[in-house]
């Protein structure tokens, strides 16, 4: 198990890099350029000598190897460069953003787990009955419904019951708990209905598969209780490939992000991205990707290990 | 001579009257306190007034600095004092002296004297390498700024420029204090500390603005506690929904409806034009466009009159046909002699029909062209489909091609279009700015029409140089007959602008532009 | 012992509610077992024994299946209506049961000890330390090496013996007073098969337990069991002592399932005895006797239902036929017998159609073995085989899985490119170039006919697309005419050719399979197991065609199996491999005859012959243990790791294959008189 553990994190190291790689060339391929838009926001009158300056300032004008080069000696040392709109170092930025972001995407976890392994458990226990329907009206929702659809109508629907909207702002979790559950609960809410229900759809088919082993009847042939068949036999089975899914499910809660925390004005990463997009802020941006993949790539990590320390099978054979 | 005299003794006899109704408009605040809560849909990349042209800065920062002489914004564009409690312009037009107020003081609680206002207009007019200044190129005539005491400031001209006197009162001149400047002249990128009417607090990237009141105000209209700014991405939501009062920038009509039906009677609005002209500009590289009768077919294919009314309906521009100047502004061609330009008559059928001809001598029927269209939909899309269905109705051929901005602005540059969207936003209105887009691509590079016409040049650089308002207004009415005939840039419609506010928020008034009135001066708070 | 019958059956119905209509698979079955007896039901597939079973421990889906019966009595008490709860508590504590396929049946996420000591916490509400010693104990006496150890590993670090053991283990655990085995070694190999089926018998008989052995193996029931139900079509058709059943057969269709299987212990007789047609469609089953449409005694009287009747009074021998007494005294002879058509086939030895010589096929494996670090190793699943097969010939290959023989088959089609060796076809050199020269005619049938056809064409599409990519039939119509004609050949019908594999039977299936090779004109067709997954009425009917095709074509084939009996009646020749190796070759009927090797005589003893008389009589040698690792085998001899006659010279010594008589080889140190 260690054995195995120490190995998927050194793999981890060259899937980076080649993210770090592949990001840096291809976003020099995206046409744009942050002086003029920058300089020239409102109109303005700006010689093409001051754009000439200032991209010298910034290090634009260098050869693209060189800025290359720049780039790589610097990721070792966690120096992601500075951010070409606010020139404050591009790390700086992404670290008193990530907070919130982190939260967000634990909380929406942990509400599409909570969500979903009743729904798919009850809804496999019950196949066929109405409730089973329901659920799956609900659960088919979640996967057919966009996030930021969806977040547009938790607004609506907070303003209808509460009058307002929860107050702008990061409030920390430790500070205000309850008004900063109050703010993050909505946005949670939007990107963990997709989540829970592409969970809680795979929960039901694989324990409805699961049930159908042979050794869910062999353990009945025991004479075990039937909550223990479930519980035991059953769960710990059908959760392998539901952890699978909420693994990869993380992928597309990074992406739910961008939108769903623009849709509920949260000083996230996912906004920030929107604006280095929008400010073509290249080195913001490459740090950014660079961070979101590391997220990924621990993310499944920690899915691999988990899958390794439920599954026996993983742990022993390789 | 005699008459350049007597305008800058009435100037200067005005500005002292002007001066000395100081502490009386605005001093008292009807009620005092409470926090203001505005939304901004913009980020500032720093906090340097002298190096932005970004309305996101100005709607953050410009509540921490006071500038020279400012607008009295019931009646603009006539100016006032600021810090300046009084000025004069010398009868050649070549210096202007100016009082200071003595009770100013930083925030940090050092005193204001003459020698940070020369510190200031040095910095953005003689910018240290490595400092961006944008407006530099305004004050090219400026010589040299003079401190003979610590309260007053005398500004030194090579040439006479008629400019001078609005861009004391530019927004954008924020006074620094001498020995921020010193420790880095890049210092107030970063930091701020200004002697306007609320202080800098705290500023969460992307998120969050705060400032609270200075108590030492000089004008003491600083009604507010606190305020507080905070970064959005649509204002309905978060007006409705309480989280903010106010968003200083613009609502779109649709936006405006429903606030109105959401909010009620908590919901107030104030409008006027913006001082931002949308226009198409003719690549004249393009071969057809080379052909001065192609740029006016196109422009006369444009029914102003008919179409403005209905596009204003639907987005935020306005509904009235202008030339390159600001309709009703002192400078401004009159309604009834721009009407009679090629392209801005009433007969929309005649000028088809002329257009047809046009198109028909010049060998061009049925041309085809690209319009290059910037992917937003408020106002360019809306616009766009406007004009494509005007050209075709000429019979003319326009292919749109849309691309989000970074794409946009590259293919605007490079020139890799027929007919571009183009937009010239202006902060006062002055001819010297508001000219300056058409003048010929070695002068101004954001020209994207890529024309050169000298004869343009010559009067843009002889109405700078004209302190005499009538001379002045003679020049620059040539300089927009021609360049309107011209018809390398096609001026479309200036904008309209809606500020939206919760109606506890009172005693703002709003300016012609986004740039302006940002200090929060006067704002008061009204349960 | 109390005079109590333990299980008393009384018109047992199972019927299954579908989807497009209900199905009664089991249909007014009653049986009893007394205490410490073993009971056999015995059928095809689909005949519902499983069904009986599971329907006996309350082990259906409620949803769909509902069980109706006079009585089910168990130890004097009905069970019939029994709570859910008060099922439980005897499942796995009185009556327990054994599954099929020990690779699923074990959760792969527990442990063994967890799984073993389940039902001892459940039932005994023994303490967990308590658990772990009576598991340990149990898994010693199911014959389990390092009990402690194993106790904490998961099932996939067993081997399917391993795991059938410990799932007898489980069933045993709180000492019931009966053991439902549903067909628990037909997953496994010969030697394994006996050595599980010995440990049943003799811890069943020293505990007193009654056993239920579900099987479609005559063999095994032949072996060990004291009464035997056959069903049929959801019916018991015949019941009786094994000794009546296999003795005195008196239903028509007891005596053609008998007669069906290839045996061991008689020679060659010609083709085998089959049952014509399929068994009925539980969907709408035949009115009155079910097995009418397939019986060849069948008359106007059989339009109603027999009943089963006892023979003679207090024989206990049962049968459900009007002319049981008729059928008895006629015995096989009721099945018209065509050993007159039969003409043994004669081999020309003339020039071999397919030349093996020292035929290599290694693998090399690398896996992890911890710390960065792997191990690779090669396995050789052929090493240095030889053998010729000449035109209209069947040559045999027999060896427990893993043996290797597979991998010949694949390494001559060179599927896998073969390591070493010289292939010759028709003399010509068989390499990578020219096997493509050759590929029409050699042929492959594989075991499994339903996954090897491509489930989205037609019969008529599969069996048109070798003719038309090999341009042997580019006339659209002779293309037509040419597949009826192959459909024809092997028994099936014209029509046909527009069905989809799906709506074919298993049997059908492999039939097309057989025309699909046929359609190359092949001179050789390598038959990778092509009966093991069928049923013996219908396994009869398959190796009959592969038969009449050989002497209508002359064709030769390689037959790939694991059935020694199937082998013993189609082969001219046999090979018998173990380990990647040649153990004995030799004519067909001199290995089965007169074995010279220990293992062939292992792999012979370890099959069980449908008669109980010859089976129970015979001594038997017992293989221990398994087949070792191919990545690390034995030194020296690789069977002698298991071989009963081993001797310290066999561990050093790779034995050579001798010349005994007449092209009979083996290869083994320790017999006399090798040339």
């Amino acid at each position: 198990m260690l054995a195995y553990t120490i190995r998927r994190i050194l793999l981890v190291i060259p899937t980076l890099l080649a993210v770090a790689v592949l990001v840096f060339f291809v976003l020099r391929v995206v046409p744009g350029d942050i002086v003029e838009i920058k300089l020239a926001a409102e109109g303005g009158i700006i010689s093409a000598e001051e754009i000439q300056k200032e991209k010298e300032r910034l290090g634009l004008d260098d050869p693209i190897m060189v800025q290359f080069y720049k780039y790589m000696i610097g990721l070792p040392r966690g120096d992601l460069g500075i951010s070409l709109w606010t020139e404050n170092n591009v790390s700086e930025e992404i670290m008193s953003r990530i907070g919130l972001s982190f939260e967000l995407a634990i909380l929406s976890t942990i509400l599409a787990v909570l969500i979903a392994f009743p729904l798919g458990t009850i809804s496999a226990l019950y196949r066929g009955s109405i409730l089973d329907y329901v659920i799956r009206i609900i659960t088919i929702g979640g996967i057919a419904v966009p996030s930021f659809w969806f977040g547009m109508l938790l607004i609506m629907l907070i303003l209808a019951t509460f009058g307002n909207l929860p107050p702008l702002g990061t409030i920390s979790i430790f500070d205000d708990p309850k008004t900063n559950l109050y703010q993050m609960i909505w946005p949670a809410l939007s990107v963990g209905y997709r989540y829970s229900s592409v969970v809680a759809r795979m929960l039901r088919s694989s324990i409805l598969e699961v049930l159908s082993e042979d050794y869910i009847r062999t353990a009945r042939a025991k004479g075990v209780f039937e909550r223990i068949v479930i519980v035991k036999h059953g769960m710990r089975n059908a959760l392998l490939p539901t952890v699978t899914v909420i693994g990869l499910e993380f992928a597309f809660l990074l992406g739910g992000l961008v939108v769903t925390e623009s849709v509920f004005n949260l000083n996230g990463i996912g906004k920030l991205f929107v604006d280095s997009v929008v400010r073509n802020d290249l080195n913001l941006l490459q740090g950014l990707v660079l961070t979101v993949a590391t997220g990924f790539v621990l993310v499944n990590l920690i899915i691999d290990l988990l899958y390794a320390a439920l599954d026996p099978r993983i742990r022993y054979q390789k | 001579m005699r008459s350049i005299l007597r305008s800058a003794a009435i100037a200067a006899i005005a500005c002292i009257a002007s001066s000395t109704a100081f502490a009386g408009s605005h001093s008292s605040c009807p009620t005092q306190g409470g926090t203001l809560k505005y939304g901004v849909k913009a980020e500032p990349p720093n906090y340097d007034m002298h190096g932005t042209n970004s309305y996101a800065v100005m709607h953050f920062v410009a509540q921490h600095y006071s500038t020279l002489l400012t607008f009295d914004w019931e009646n603009f564009p006539n100016l006032e004092g600021d810090i300046a409690k009084s000025w004069e312009m010398a009868e050649d037009g070549l210096s202007y002296t100016f009082k200071l107020h003595e009770n100013v003081k930083f925030h940090d609680g050092t005193p204001l004297t003459s020698a940070d206002v020369k510190a200031s207009y040095e910095r953005i007019a003689f910018p240290p390498e490595g400092v961006l200044s944008q407006r530099k190129a305004l004050y090219l005539s400026l010589d040299s700024i003079e401190t003979p005491d610590d309260y007053t400031v005398v500004f030194k001209l090579n040439s006479p420029d008629a400019f001078m006197m609005d861009g004391f009162a530019s927004p954008f001149n924020a006074i620094y204090s001498a020995k921020d400047i010193a420790k880095d002249p890049n210092w107030h990128k970063k930091n701020v500390n200004g002697t306007g009417p609320y202080k800098f607090v705290e500023h969460v990237k992307g998120e969050s603005y705060i400032g609270e009141k200075y108590d030492d105000f000089h004008h003491g209209d600083n009604c507010l506690d606190r305020t507080e700014g905070y970064r959005i991405k649509g204002l309905v939501e978060p007006l409705v929904g309480g989280q903010i009062m106010a968003e200083w920038r613009a609502t779109a009509p649709p936006e405006v409806k429903t606030l109105q039906e959401q909010m009620g009677d908590d919901y107030t609005n104030q409008s006027k034009t913006l001082m931002t002209l949308w226009v198409v500009s003719l690549n004249s590289e393009s071969e057809p466009f080379k052909d001065v009768r192609v740029r006016q077919a196109l422009n006369l294919c444009i029914d102003r009159h008919g179409g403005l009314p209905k596009l204003a309906k639907i987005t935020f521009t306005a509904p009235r046909p202008s030339g390159y100047l600001l309709y009703d502004t002192k400078y401004a061609l009159p309604d009834d002699e721009l009407y009679q330009l090629v392209g801005f008559g009433k007969d929309a059928e005649a000028n088809r029909a002329k257009a047809k001809e046009l198109l028909k001598e010049a060998g061009y029927e049925g041309l085809k062209f690209t319009y290059s269209n910037r992917a937003v939909a408020h106002p360019y899309d809306h616009i766009a489909i406007w004009l494509m269905s005007e050209w075709k109705k000429c019979g003319l051929n326009p292919e749109m091609i849309t691309n989000p901005t970074s794409k946009f602005v590259t293919i605007r540059k490079e020139g890799n279009f027929d007919a571009t969207i183009d937009w010239a936003p202006s902060f006062l209105p002055d001819p010297t700015v508001m000219h300056f887009k058409y003048l010929s691509r070695d002068v101004n590079p954001s020209n994207y029409s890529r024309a050169t016409n000298r004869e343009l040049d010559a009067l843009f650089d002889a109405q700078k140089g004209e302190v005499n308002f009538e001379k002045r207004k003679a020049i620059v009415h040539e300089f927009e007959k021609k360049a309107l005939e011209e018809a390398y840039v096609l001026p479309i419609t200036y904008t309209d602008r809606v500020v939206s506010l919760n109606k506890k928020v009172k005693g703002y008034v709003i300016a012609n532009s986004h740039i302006l009135n940002n200090t929060f001066r006067g704002i008061y708070l009204e349960d | 012992m109390s005079e109590l019958p333990l299980l008393d059956v009384r018109n047992l119905q199972v019927e299954f509610k579908l989807k497009n209509g209900t199905v009664r698979a089991v249909d007014n079955v009653s049986f009893q077992v007394n205490r410490g007896e073993f009971l056999s039901i015995v059928g095809e597939s689909g005949c519902g024994k499983s069904v009986t079973a599971l329907s006996i421990m309350k082990l259906l889906p409620k949803r769909v299946a509902e069980i109706k019966a006079d009585y089910v009595k168990f130890d004097g008490q009905d069970i019939t209506n029994l709570s859910e709860n008060e099922m439980r508590k005897i499942r796995g504590r009185r009556m327990s049961m054994i599954f099929q396929e020990p690779m699923t049946s074990l959760n792969p996420v527990l442990t063994i000890g967890d799984q073993l000591t389940e039902p001892l916490i459940t039932h005994l509400e023994m303490s967990e330390e308590e658990a772990n010693n009576r598991a340990i104990e149990l898994l010693n006496m199911v014959g389990i090496p390092e009990p402690e150890k194993r106790l904490t590993q998961y099932p996939h670090q067993f081997s399917g013996g391993m795991r059938q053991r410990v799932m007898i283990a489980i069933g045993l655990a709180c000492e019931p007073d009966l053991i439902i085995a549903d067909e628990p070694t037909t997953a496994l190999d010969v030697t394994i098969q006996a050595q599980i089926l010995e440990l049943l018998k003799d811890i069943c008989n020293r505990l007193g337990v009654a056993i239920i052995m579900i099987t479609h193996n005559l063999g095994v029931v032949a072996a060990y069991a004291d009464k035997v139900n056959v069903m049929y079509a959801a019916r018991i058709v015949e019941k009786g002592g094994a000794s009546d059943i296999f003795g005195k057969p008196s239903h028509p269709y007891t005596i053609g399932l008998l007669r069906s299987v290839p045996r061991m212990d008689k020679k060659r007789g010609g083709r085998l005895a089959t049952i014509e047609g399929l068994p009925p469609n539980l969907m709408a089953p035949p009115s009155g006797c079910r097995f009418k449409p397939r019986c060849p005694m069948a008359a106007d009287t059989c339009d109603s239902s027999p009943e089963l009747k006892e023979r003679a009074k207090g024989k206990n021998h049962f049968t459900a036929c009007f002319y049981s007494d008729d059928a008895n005294k006629k015995g096989a002879s009721i099945y018209v017998s065509d050993k007159d058509k039969f003409k043994p086939i004669k081999v020309k030895k003339d020039k071999p159609v397919l030349s093996v010589r020292g035929l290599k096929q290694h693998f090399g494996v690398s896996f992890r073995s911890g710390w960065l670090s792997s191990v690779s190793g090669t396995v050789k699943a052929v090493d240095d085989i030889s053998f010729d097969v000449y035109p209209g010939e069947t040559v045999g290959l027999v060896g427990e899985s893993g043996c290797g023989k597979t991998s010949v088959g694949r390494a001559i089609l060179h599927l896998n490119l073969p390591t070493g060796g010289e292939l010759k076809f028709n003399e010509k050199e068989l390499n990578q170039k020219s096997v493509a020269l050759v590929r029409q005619d050699m042929q492959v049938i594989f075991q499994d006919p339903f996954s090897s056809l491509n489930p989205r064409m037609t019969i008529g599409q599969i069996l048109e697309e070798p003719l038309k990519v090999h341009k042997i039939e580019t006339d659209e119509v002779a293309r037509a005419e040419r597949v009826s004609e192959l459909l024809t050949k092997v028994g099936l019908y014209p029509y046909m050719r527009d069905r989809y594999p799906h709506e074919l039977s298993g049997g059908q299936r492999q039939r097309v399979g057989i025309a699909r090779a046929l359609c190359m004109e092949p001179k050789i067709i390598i038959c990778d197991e092509p009966v093991s997954a069928l049923d013996v009425s219908v396994q009869a009917q398959i190796i009959n065609l592969l038969e009449d095709l050989q002497r209508e074509l002359g064709i030769a084939y390689l037959f790939i199996a694991h059935d020694l009996a199937v082998v013993k009646h189609i082969s001219h020749k046999v090979i018998v491999m173990y380990l990647g190796k040649v153990m004995e070759i030799g004519d067909s009927d001199t290995i089965y005859g007169e074995p010279k090797h220990p293992y062939t005589k292992a792999l012979l003893d370890a099959a069980p012959i449908p008669d109980p008389k010859k089976e129970r009589g015979r001594e038997k040698i017992i293989l221990k243990g398994e087949l070792p690792s191919p990545l690390n085998p034995p030194k020296g001899c690789v069977f002698s790791s298991r071989c009963n006659f081993v001797t310290e010279d066999c561990r050093k010594v790779s034995p050579e294959l001798v010349d005994f008589d007449n092209n009979h080889l083996a290869a083994c140190i320790n017999i006399e008189g090798g040339k």
